[in-house]
């Protein structure tokens, strides 16, 4: 296959001719972020399915290994080293190098595949104990879906920055960097990360209150449901009840190795008030949770805008919304359910809600604002609620259980598919007036609108001459945006006495849309790599340099400003079409 | 003795009395003549009549209410219309089965005086059209008349103020045939968006800018109705031709398209509301879709503030 790259791979060997922007764009991700080995094992997951390790092996090893004369490997085995203290001689058995993926060896797998899982882009399949004790084999499975996150990482800390300041955004970044931590080893990754940003020692008493800040913030993180427990992969806890297995997690008393036990961030784990810290216990990110949270801000924020004519309309929805997550993922919500099927009907019901159930969600501000006004907050809140069940384009909530007279103000129901319906729409429409103007996203509207329509029937819309129209048709046609029906008059087939139909298939405009922008995104992010493969001295000498300037000459620091400038660039239009693609995939579920 | 004969009889030679005979023939015919005469004359002059009465002013007449109508002086009628259609006072049309008569005006009929078959029947194709009007490929093929000769008719007709040339938007080299006195219609001329054939893209734009401008700026943009914008633009004479209601909602449903104006609500007389629709983001910030082209790798890009990224040459490996 020819590589337009030259010497620069950026695929593996397992990869086919693409034909999946998504696919494409996931596993460029992969190798971006771990490098070639983990690339080639994601995509033999990806190419085999669900498999065991030695599946893998075998599979990879087709694909990679080379022929090699077993009379030459005969004699390269065992051949004694020329110097002392150099390793015996070994045949590269890899059809190429490990930089291009080529990987033979059982540990490279191995420890890709552990690098997968501890980074949660594998799924272990526990299987059931077979019940005469033969030997148990795992299988692996890959999510192909948390491979996009990977390049939202920055948005994640971003956000935990706006919720929980500095300490926040740095146990986060510690996290998605390590994929999955002890409590102590999160602790100690984000104190590193915070004593950075200040310039000179530390002195120990404020030592001791940042630990101790940031072990408040991981248990606010952690019962919020910004932080999960990972539940171990062994099978004796898959067949139980995963929720008493987790209170069995908490209610055991922290016992930690005696030799960790001076650890000062040990003393302030075993200090906290909850039994939150316990043995044992692993955390990663809950990326579920950061979705539904920034979900909560792109609706309240389309909410405000198009209602601004109704005071906080934005942040009621946003606190609803957050409500919501909070039902589904905070600790806090969790322990109040007695048994998993109460848990599983309350979850049925996720959308619903009472004016009294958000009112600490609401920004303080707000609720003060509230309180203040006449019949105080949650008269206030539910009027305003029931305010908002009234609006219908798009619709905002829906009121279940009438507010007046209702001792918790009302019960309601939030309208999450139609606003993101109504959101899609509107990028849609803007991803089309970007590519192909005004006219052809008028047309888009039209289609959408009225149906089918024959071209001079668009035209006529439109406003524009029937020419221009049937060019437009043409080019949003062969971009599948839209789709055509032709229907015959006469029983054989002419062109000349047809009806064209145009028509606009949401479905395949959510398809198509979605594929242009993974395929942006990984054009965009070749680029970027092949601009870093191009600078690496640049890049190098940077690194080198430190303080001192790494330039040589005034031309050649301009040079770099302007390389620098030129990744910037990319990076920017990486992150607009993350957004795009996070609330297309991600705000759905 | 023979019976006395007359003195008329008597005496006169028979050529003379043959003569006496024709003369009394003639003058009575004549008589029967004048008096039958005056008689068609009447019946004329009641047919000319009836198409001065309601309904047959503008529908014209059917054969069948001429029966009823005329009764026994119906059988008399064929030759008084043959008159009138030699003298192209009278035209006949045929409505499914029954047979229709127009009267043509004096005016009318002179402009068809002298004109021959061929004219008639080119007049007659181009006149069934209406205002959708005839290529003169359709003519030729119709009447089987000769190009050359068609020229002719054509120029005729034209200098007779019968007929006249248009040309459509669809395809302004071809000429279209359609009478003198009827408005081409819409398909043809594509209404009032066009002028010279063309698309007028800048008073459309105009049009558009200036109902905005109405959303946005009148009743303190609470709202708008359509009928309150149609008036201010005839008040403010901004477009060259008069709109009706339906050019104007057209107007107002294409910037409801473009997500710039929306519905809010209704006037105590039920008509729908148009205020500026709501500034949302859209969360697609990103522009640069010459990033799909297969060739963006190979490309210069070069970024408002003068910020370049190179391309890369061409280079092709194999594996």
């Amino acid at each position: 296959m020819s590589n337009c790259f030259g010497g620069f791979t950026v695929t593996s060997p397992i990869s086919s001719t693409s034909h999946n922007p998504l696919h494409d764009l996931r596993s460029n991700c992969i190798r971006d972020y771990f490098g070639p080995t983990c690339q080639t094992v994601a995509d033999c997951l990806v190419s085999r399915g669900i498999c065991t390790v030695s599946d893998l092996l075998v599979y990879i090893r087709y694909q990679c290994k080379r022929d090699v004369n077993s009379e030459r490997l005969k004699l390269v085995h065992g051949l004694d080293p020329l110097r002392k203290g150099r390793k015996v001689a070994n045949l590269n058995l890899a059809r190429g190098s490990e930089d291009n993926g080529f990987v033979v060896d059982a540990s490279a797998v191995n420890a890709a595949l552990i690098v997968l899982l501890q980074h949660s882009l594998v799924k272990v399949i526990a299987p059931s104990k077979p019940s005469n004790g033969e030997f148990v084999k795992y299988k692996y499975m890959l999510d192909a879906e948390q491979s996009l996150y990977l390049q939202r990482y920055p948005r994640f800390v971003e956000y935990a920055k706006k919720m929980f300041q500095e300490t926040g955004a740095a146990i986060v970044e510690e996290l998605l960097a390590n994929g999955r931590m002890t409590g102590s080893e999160v602790i100690k990754g984000a104190l590193a990360i915070l004593e950075n940003l200040i310039s000179g020692e530390m002195p120990k008493e404020e030592r001791k209150l940042l630990i101790q800040k940031i072990v408040d913030t991981f248990q606010i993180m952690v019962e919020s449901g910004y932080v999960e427990n990972v539940v171990p992969i062994d099978s004796s806890f898959s067949n139980s009840n995963s929720s008493s297995s987790d209170s069995q997690v908490l209610e055991t008393n922290p016992s930690f190795a005696q030799n960790e036990i001076n650890d000062e961030i040990n003393v302030h784990l075993l200090n906290t008030s909850k039994t939150i810290f316990v043995d044992g216990a692993v955390w990663r990110v809950n990326v579920r949770m950061f979705h539904s949270s920034l979900r909560a801000f792109y609706l309240g924020r389309l909410v405000a805008e198009r209602y601004d004519q109704i005071q906080f309309s934005g942040a009621v929805v946003s606190s609803v919304l957050k409500f919501i997550a909070a039902k589904e993922f905070s600790r806090k919500f969790q322990s109040k359910y007695r048994s998993e099927d109460e848990k599983q009907m309350l979850l049925a019901e996720k959308k619903s809600f009472t004016a009294y159930d958000i009112m600490d969600f609401l920004p303080p501000m707000i609720l003060s604002d509230f309180k203040n006004k006449a019949g105080g907050a949650l008269v206030n809140l539910s009027s305003l609620l029931s305010e908002l069940s009234t609006l219908i384009y798009p619709p905002v909530l829906e009121e279940i259980e009438e507010a007046n007279g209702h001792p918790q103000g009302g019960k309601f129901e939030i309208a999450t598919r139609p606003l993101l319906s109504y959101l899609k729409d509107r990028i849609f429409h803007q991803v089309v007036k970007d590519h192909f103007g005004d006219t052809a996203a008028r047309i888009c509207s039209i289609l959408g609108t009225k149906g089918h329509l024959e071209s001079d029937a668009i035209a006529d819309s439109a406003m524009v001459p029937a020419k221009e129209a049937r060019e437009y048709l043409h080019q949003l046609y062969k971009a599948n945006y839209i789709s055509m029906l032709y229907l015959h008059q006469s029983k054989q087939h002419n062109p000349a006495n047809a009806l064209y139909l145009w028509c606009i298939d949401k479905r395949q405009m959510e398809e198509t849309v979605l594929k242009n922008i993974s395929c942006a995104l990984l054009n965009l992010r070749l680029r970027r790599q092949h601009e870093v493969e191009q600078g690496k001295d640049w890049i190098e000498r940077a690194k080198l340099a430190g303080n001192t300037d790494e330039n040589d000459s005034e031309m050649d620091k301009i040079n770099y400003n302007k390389f620098c400038q030129g990744l910037e660039r990319l990076d920017n239009a990486c992150l607009q079409l993350d957004e795009t693609l996070m609330i297309l995939l991600e705000f759905d579920k | 003795m023979p019976p006395k004969r007359s003195a008329t009889s008597i005496g006169l030679p028979t050529s003379k009395r043959r003569a006496i005979n024709t003369a009394a023939t003639k003058a009575i015919k004549v008589e029967q003549e004048q008096a039958a005469q005056s008689s068609s004359q009447k019946l004329k002059q009641d047919f000319i009549k009836l198409f001065n009465d309601q309904p047959y002013k503008h529908n014209g007449v059917s054969n069948s209410q001429l029966k009823n109508l005329f009764k026994e002086q119906y059988a008399s009628l064929p030759m008084i219309i043959n008159d009138l259609i030699q003298e192209s006072r009278l035209t006949m049309s045929k409505v499914g089965s029954e047979l229709f008569y127009n009267f043509v005006t004096e005016e009318l009929a002179s402009k068809f005086a002298g004109l021959d078959v061929s004219a008639r029947m080119v007049y007659q194709v181009i006149e069934k059209v209406g205002n959708k009007g005839i290529w003169t490929k359709d003519i030729r093929i119709q009447t089987n008349i000769q190009q050359q000769a068609l020229n002719k008719i054509f120029k005729k007709l034209e200098d007779r103020r019968l007929i006249k040339p248009i040309k459509s938007i669809t395809a302004k080299a071809k000429k279209l045939y359609m009478l003198y006195d009827l408005q081409p219609a819409k398909e043809l001329t594509g209404g009032p968006w066009y002028s010279d054939l063309e698309f007028d893209h800048e008073f459309v734009a105009e049009l558009r800018n200036f109902v905005l401008l109405c959303v946005k700026k009148m009743n303190g943009g609470k709202g708008i109705s359509l009928k309150e914008i149609a008036n201010k633009m005839k008040e403010a004479n901004v477009s060259r031709v008069q709109l009706n209601l339906n050019e104007v909602a057209q107007l107002v449903q294409t910037l409801a398209f473009d997500y710039l104006i929306e519905q809010n609500g209704t006037n105590l007389n039920g008509e729908a509301l148009f205020v500026a629709a709501k500034r949302c983001s859209s969360c697609c910030d990103f522009k640069w879709w010459e990033v799909l082209s297969p060739d963006f790798h190979f490309r210069d890009i070069e970024f408002e503030d003068g910020v370049l990224l190179t391309k890369h040459e061409p280079h092709h490996h194999t594996g």
